[in-house]
């Protein structure tokens, strides 16, 4: 291993390489600011630009593109609340409340140290565990797949209050339902389409998203009491160094989201979004000791979706550089850049190309230390988008929502949606529905179909089927006990409250 | 109507949803088969009308409690609210504090946000007819003004610089902004 370091900081170390992660990252980090532009676009304009590189100068620049856009993409989660890819929805929920009670510069500089520590930790274990770790993958198959996407469900009842989880429950049933919309993948006929050519791919998650975060904020925002910009300049804009107390209190969550993120990133097709989503809700059952609730601008609900959705960036390339299988839709973009170059992703690159490998993975730490050295000076400049006056800043709110998904498909059929799900957005939200467990059932639901398809293809119905796989039975369990956690917390007060009387 | 409205909503929706589960096609082979493609719909459709019955049931047998609205992680706080509930100890739930406050509001602010909503759809129509940039240039000049902005050259310097930067942006990495049917 030590050897193989050595060889990737010799190629990662080279003027024009270090220049080229530098470039990426930086690219990245403006196009993932932008809503609508995530990963998967920033990569996929700078394809042909890798194609004059080398490989591994190549590979390092796109890997640069890839976390720096996620990277920045937290930047319009946060002030905006635009989150424009799946990924930093769940930075949104604190973030969002976080700047705009006056801390818009200690949020920016909360998720830069989370993004860093998660992609650093992510590294680490990358290096140390990736052989390992992609046997891990293999095991997980269709049934644990369902099993963990009936977790991250579940974590609605951490995410809702008590009295609302009825709520939470509909609007996750509602975000199912609207995710069945569009062709049926195993049979490829249309479902709930009425003959209309443009809703055959379903419904698009930006319009989803920004309908329920950006476009109800700027509507709200622009009926909203006058916010006069002179208060907004008392807001710490500059401050960027934490007060002890949050950073005792987001260590350990960057260190569980970290965690979290990169293990639910090495599994094919569960992703930052699904890594984001757990560790937000695995930090509900977390006492507070610092700050307010989480959900309403919690430094821990930000620093801990933030490092686990860089954590799981980094987990991603695991079985892409492995074994050849991409784990999302952007390290599937990746492994055709791959096979571009005449090189077959696969057990055999690890041995066959170790400076690729190798350059990749240190070219990671260096993305990592850059990235972080390029947003703290520049989050003061970012972070004065809040002093804009609502009067400007709600149309344009409302223009890049628009921008974010018309730039993407050229689609008029899509901003008619777009208008329609804010109507149906507003009115929910009206109710007092919570729109997070809307999003997280439509992110889910594709991928919950499709195991539970497969699921009960292998089992053919037969029950015992799931006693031969322990993984399954786990984390059966732990949704069971996710689910019975808040009855179980309301016995155990009234007993305490029982015996103190 | 606020308790009752959008749970209205919902109970027709599920009940829209449910319904058309059957107008979903089958192929031959399906049609057998454990799961096929109505299978799942059909879960969430009759989930989705239990407990949406369910919650209508609740807010009719207890309508003096009110619904729960302590939505956490809905991190969809506007900035007055956030500074309403700083100054304002009372203990409103936040859909009060958020729409209930609208009530209390010059109807000048229900005007120009409605007037913002009705441009809106014409920035829309435009898109199309115009291109993206040209609309957003228009957008952005006579919205802000709508909501009632008066520097009149920062809106200028905004609505020309933000689309035309974007619309240089897409140049530059070679994707080809529509110019509207109007305009060829």
């Amino acid at each position: 291993m030590i050897d193989g370091l050595l060889l990737g900081a010799a190629t990662a170390f080279t003027g024009i390489n270090f220049a080229l992660i530098a470039l990426g990252c930086l690219a990245g980090m403006f196009i993932g600011m932008m809503p609508g532009l995530g990963p998967i676009s920033a990569i996929a304009l700078l394809i042909p630009v890798s194609y004059a590189l080398a490989p591994e100068s190549g590979m390092m620049m796109l890997a640069g593109v890839y976390y720096g856009a996620i990277f920045g993409g937290s930047t319009s989660s946060i002030l905006l609340n635009a989150p424009g890819v799946a990924g930093t929805v769940a930075t949104a929920f604190d973030g969002y409340p976080m700047a705009r009670s006056g801390k818009p510069g200690q949020a920016l500089a909360i998720a830069a140290y989370a993004s860093f520590a998660g992609g650093t930790i992510g590294v680490v274990l990358l290096m140390l565990l990736a052989p390992q770790l992609a046997t891990v993958a293999l095991s997980f198959q269709s049934p644990e797949y369902l099993m963990l996407m009936v977790l991250g469900l579940c974590l609605v009842f951490a995410f809702a209050e008590d009295g609302s989880r009825l709520k939470a429950l509909l609007m996750v049933l509602f975000g199912l339902s609207l995710a069945t919309v569009g062709t049926d993948r195993a049979s490829g006929l249309p479902r709930f389409t009425f003959g209309q050519m443009d809703l055959m791919d379903g419904i698009s998650f930006l319009i989803l998203a920004m309908a329920t975060f950006a476009m109800t904020e700027a509507v709200q925002m622009a009926a909203s009491a006058r916010i006069e910009t002179d208060q907004m300049r008392r807001f710490g804009f500059k401050t960027l160094a934490l007060p002890k107390d949050t950073t005792r209190n987001i260590a350990p969550a960057i260190g569980r989201g970290s965690l979290l993120g990169f293990f639910i990133g090495i599994l094919p097709g569960a992703g930052a979004t699904m890594a984001s989503f757990l560790s937000y809700g695995f930090e509900k059952l977390f006492p507070n000791r610092e700050g307010p609730m989480l959900g309403q601008g919690n430094a821990r609900g930000l620093a801990a979706p933030e490092s686990a959705n860089n954590a799981a960036c980094t987990g991603s390339f695991v079985p892409l550089l492995t074994l050849g299988i991409p784990g999302s839709g952007t390290t599937a973009i990746l492994l055709g850049a791959l096979i571009a170059y005449g090189i077959q992703p696969g057990p055999q690159l690890y041995v066959e190309m170790p400076s690729l490998f190798w350059s990749v993975v240190i070219s990671m730490y260096v993305g990592n230390v850059i990235l972080l050295f390029l947003n703290l000076p520049l989050i003061p400049y970012i972070a004065k988008v809040l002093m804009i006056p609502r009067t400007l800043l709600a149309p344009l709110i409302l223009m890049f929502s628009v921008a974010g998904v018309y730039l993407v498909s050229f689609n008029l059929v899509d901003l008619v949606l777009l208008t329609a799900a804010t109507g149906v957005a507003l009115l929910l939200r009206w109710g007092g529905y919570p729109m997070a467990p809307l999003l997280l059932g439509f992110i889910l639901g594709g991928l919950l179909e499709d195991n539970l398809r497969r699921t009960l293809m292998l089992s053919q119905g037969d029950l015992t089927y799931f006693a031969d796989r322990p993984l399954f039975l786990a984390l059966g369990l732990l949704t069971l006990a996710l689910v019975c956690w808040p009855s179980g917390r309301f016995l155990l007060s009234q007993i305490q409250r029982r015996a103190q009387a | 109507m606020r308790h009752w409205l959008p749970p209205t909503f919902l109970l027709f929706y599920f009940l829209f949803y449910f319904i058309n589960v059957e107008s979903i096609e089958l192929d031959f082979w399906s049609a057998e088969e454990l799961m096929n493609a109505r299978t799942l719909p059909g879960i969430l459709g009759v989930l989705g009308l239990a407990a949406i019955l369910l919650q209508l049931a609740t807010q009719y047998i207890n309508p003096s409690k009110p619904v729960s609205n302590t939505i956490d992680h809905d991190s969809n706080i506007s900035l007055s609210e956030l500074q309403a509930t700083q100054n304002d100890a009372s203990n409103q739930s936040r859909p009060q504090r958020l729409f209930g406050g609208l009530r209390q509001r010059p109807l000048e602010t229900h005007g120009r946000t409605l007037a913002l909503v009705a441009f809106f759809l014409v920035y829309i129509f435009l898109i199309d007819e115009l291109g993206f940039t040209i609309a957003s240039i228009a957008f952005l000049l006579i919205a802000p003004w709508l909501l009632g902005h008066k520097r009149l050259l920062t809106s200028v310097g905004v609505s020309l610089g933000i689309p035309l930067g974007l619309a240089v942006l897409f140049d530059l990495l070679g994707i080809y902004l529509p110019s509207g049917q109007w305009l060829g």
